[in-house]
């Protein structure tokens, strides 16, 4: 052999003898040993997404609505009913209804499923009473479909223009859009027929976006001031509370929206506003206070996530890693309406591309404050020229809010 | 109620609804189908809230379901979802059995995860899957289908007005057999890790110095019977946790196999360089074996084979990553045999070869422990 074929590991076995082979076999136990360690881990290691059966028969395996409780109850009434008739129009709409009814208290879309299946054997009716393309349009509506909400809107108006629900609807889903013309056309047509309070409630939040900001306060106010019953009320001071909370007013939003919240405890929306008054201000702990218990809702749960992160809880990471989970889910069954949710997560976790990725998503069906909002924020952050249509949407409109006009100047001034 | 309360109530529930995103999640079930040439099998993941909605499984009605509640009454629940699922053939209907059924979670809560075998006449290429499950009950209900046949996987969406889908067969006559084979041999091949271990394993066995003294039959037995006791080693730990993890007796998350399998290779690459086992590394190449069983069974799982077990599915899988392993064996060996005193094999492919191999996996034992 010559000394270019000597392998190193050759000539040290030749040299010491005993010992590399002990320190090999003892290399040999410590590899064995970490091999198994590694092994029992993972074999006991239990993932989430392993199915078991459990062992312990009163294990409660899921929360479903308790069918003692008297709204399941009534649930139940109207399905039994509407099932022994199935041809009969007004239990099929009654019972809608109610589920309609139930998806807004619980905030549970499986409960608009349940209403449009409720209403589907009607879906060929050659004359489609306007109630049905109503509650349809609602359904439609919650599901974000807005193009189709008003489609079915606009028949039940051709057949009965003075149907109060219908203009109310077709008035905020036009809003929604940014078609304000169309959405005033609908409340004045609103107030040859309901309340002051109701008109009142239609218009005041599209003059809050046009630029007549003082004249929607001043009329809700006057609204507020007259107004008796508890679920009027609870409406007027959740839409006085939005404006101020737009207007940076922080004290009168932070007051309009404790009394709406203490009025009606089950609005959502309005709770969900709040939260959102809170975060801004940096009152993230009574910003989570006021949401976390209500876990199973997406809204509610997003706040009480950007909660936890302000406030720096460990377990923040995982209540934004469980909504994305959602936001996944549902873009994997072909839905893309928690966009705007998306792209708050997006930007509390920094990453402002995607952020503004879905804020103009979001921006593309429905032209609200937040969505506005999103898109410029993320987009400060992230140097992007996209957010044209925004600025021209904020230009044309002349809405006021500070923070948005803020945002919009200081990116025109860095392009 | 009164009109106008009435349209108070709705008129709440109007601005709400058209910005806030709704809470919990819409009805969804999750199905994915395997379809090879002798059968299908697949799992269907239903909701329980769903099955609940469907069949009132919360017997008194207090708003918690118990494992008791359910399973007393599991046999209806297969029953009725078999009962709107069928697999069709231009001929006739497969028959559609599931067993046990087992829990698992999704984002919006726990699902029953139904196993599925379908037992299909022979001869027919077009299967039609018809699903007809909850949009009586709700018709926003969608179902998101995997399906993966044989060259290729997807996702499909059902949903009411779209209820059917058409999966392809290979023809008839074409066992299933030599398919696993092929996916054995390929789950090998397209396995850099797997190669790499082995190769790293086997770069030194020519340099024995017994490879050196006696006759050049002696030298080639001994080279051989090396080469044997390692890949013997390695076979036979990996065909155990293999058939452990494909019978669904023993199975390891991923997110702790795949970096122990990254470590593995840095382990016999860096051994290489700098002897840590001493001469006989079988033992070596049995223990980390075991952890590269572990993952080729999740190239199974992802097929959607089922721990109901299709045994000979599993030893065909496991002849084909052997016939790989020996293709590259029979590859390797007698060319660095051959090679084995040239300067450029010891440096640059058994030294270089060895740091490169071990920086690679170090680096992807970086990667994937990131990942789990």
């Amino acid at each position: 052999m010559t000394g270019r074929e000597v392998d190193a590991r050759s000539t040290i076995a030749n040299t010491r003898v005993g010992e590399p082979a002990r320190v090999g076999r003892a290399a040999r136990v410590v590899l064995i040993a970490t091999v198994g360690l590694v092994l029992t881990c993972g074999l006991s290691a239990s993932s989430a997404r392993d199915a078991i059966r459990p062992r312990h028969g009163d294990q409660v395996v899921a929360r479903v609505p308790a069918r003692s409780s008297v709204r399941v109850q009534e649930l139940e009434i109207l399905r039994r009913a509407a099932a022994e008739a199935p041809d009969d129009l007004a239990r099929a709409l009654r019972l809608a209804r109610a589920h309609i009814e139930a998806s807004r208290r619980e905030g549970d879309p499986r409960e608009l499923g349940a209403a449009e299946a409720a209403l589907s054997p009607f879906a060929r009716l050659a004359d489609q009473p306007s109630e049905l393309r109503v509650l349809r349009a609602t359904i439609l509506q919650a599901r974000h479909d807005f193009d189709g909400s008003l489609a079915e809107l606009a028949l039940a108006l051709e057949q009965t223009p003075d149907d109060l629900q219908a203009l109310l609807t077709s008035a905020t889903v036009w809003t929604v859009k940014g078609d304000y013309a169309r959405a005033r056309t609908n409340c004045l047509a609103l107030a040859q027929l309901s309340s002051s309070a109701i008109s009142a409630a239609c218009s005041a939040p599209i003059d809050a976006l046009t630029g007549n900001a003082a004249r929607a306060r001043s009329l809700l106010e006057s609204e507020l001031a007259q107004a008796r019953a508890v679920a009027e009320r609870s409406l007027l001071l959740s839409l006085l509370g939005e404006q101020t909370y737009w207007m940076r007013e922080w004290e009168s939003a932070k007051a309009f929206f404790e009394q709406a919240v203490a009025l009606d405890p089950d609005d959502r929306y309005t709770r969900a506003l709040y939260a959102d008054l809170l975060l801004d201000q940096g009152a993230a702990a009574a910003a989570y206070d006021l949401v976390a218990r209500f876990s199973a809702d997406d809204a509610l749960s997003l706040r009480a996530a950007l909660a936890a992160k302000q406030l720096g809880r460990s377990d923040a990471g995982t209540r934004l890693e469980r909504l994305q989970q959602g936001f996944r889910d549902s873009r994997l069954r072909g839905d893309a309406i928690h966009t705007r949710e998306e792209a708050r997560v997006w930007l509390a976790l920094g990453k402002t591309d995607r952020a503004l990725d879905c804020a103009l998503e979001s921006w593309a069906v429905q032209h609200e404050a937040w969505d506005a909002r999103l898109v410029l924020e993320a987009a400060e952050h992230s140097q992007q020229s996209r957010v044209a249509p925004v600025l021209a949407w904020l230009r044309e409109t002349g809405f006021e809010a500070p923070y948005l006009r803020e945002l919009a100047a200081r990116l025109g001034k860095s392009k | 109620m009164s009109a106008r309360a009435a349209a108070w109530s709705l008129a709440l529930c109007v601005w709400c609804a058209s910005t806030s995103a709704q809470a919990h999640k819409p009805s969804d079930t999750y199905l994915t189908l395997t379809v090879l040439a002798g059968q299908v099998t697949g799992q269907w993941d239903i909701a329980l809230r769903d099955l609940d909605r469907a069949l009132s499984l919360d017997a008194d009605g207090d708003g918690a379901l118990t494992w008791a509640e359910l399973s007393r009454r599991e046999r209806t629940v297969t029953d009725y979802a078999l009962a709107h699922l069928a697999l069709l053939t231009p001929a006739r209907p497969c028959k559609l059995e599931s067993q046990a059924l087992a829990l698992v979670e999704h984002s919006d809560g726990p699902y029953a995860r139904l196993p599925l075998t379908a037992q299909c006449p022979q001869g027919s290429e077009q299967l039609t899957l018809n699903y007809q499950f909850l949009f009586d009950i709700d018709a926003q209900h969608r179902a998101v289908v995997r399906v993966v046949e044989a060259d290729r996987e997807r996702t499909l969406l059902l949903h009411a007005a779209s209820r059917t889908l058409t999966l392809a067969r290979k023809p008839a006559g074409n066992d299933s057999a030599p398919s696993m084979i092929v996916e054995g041999v390929r789950h090998i091949l397209g396995g850099l890790d797997h190669v790499l271990f082995l190769l790293a394993l086997l770069l030194p066995v020519v340099l024995r110095p017994e490879l050196e003294t006696g006759s050049g039959r002696a030298r080639i037995g001994a080279a051989l019977r090396d080469v044997f006791k390692v890949v013997t080693a390695f076979t036979v730990a990996h065909s155990l946790t293999l058939g452990l993890a494909g019978l669904g007796i023993a199975t390891v998350p991923a997110r702790i196999i795949e970096p122990a399998i990254a470590a593995s290779v840095a382990i016999a690459a860096l051994d290489n360089l700098w002897p840590m086992f001493g001469k006989d590394r079988w033992s070596v190449a049995f223990a980390l074996g075991l952890l590269h069983g572990f993952g080729f069974s999740s190239a199974l799982s992802d097929g959607g084979l089922s721990a109901g077990g299709l045994l000979r599915t599993l030893l065909a899988f496991n002849l084909g990553v052997e016939l790989g392993q020996l293709a590259i064996v029979l590859l390797f060996v007698p060319v660095a045999f051959l090679l084995r005193r040239a300067w450029f094999y010891q440096f640059v492919v058994m030294r270089c070869g060895s740091l490169a191999i071990a920086m690679l996996s170090l680096a992807w034992l970086y990667e994937r422990i990131g990942e789990g």
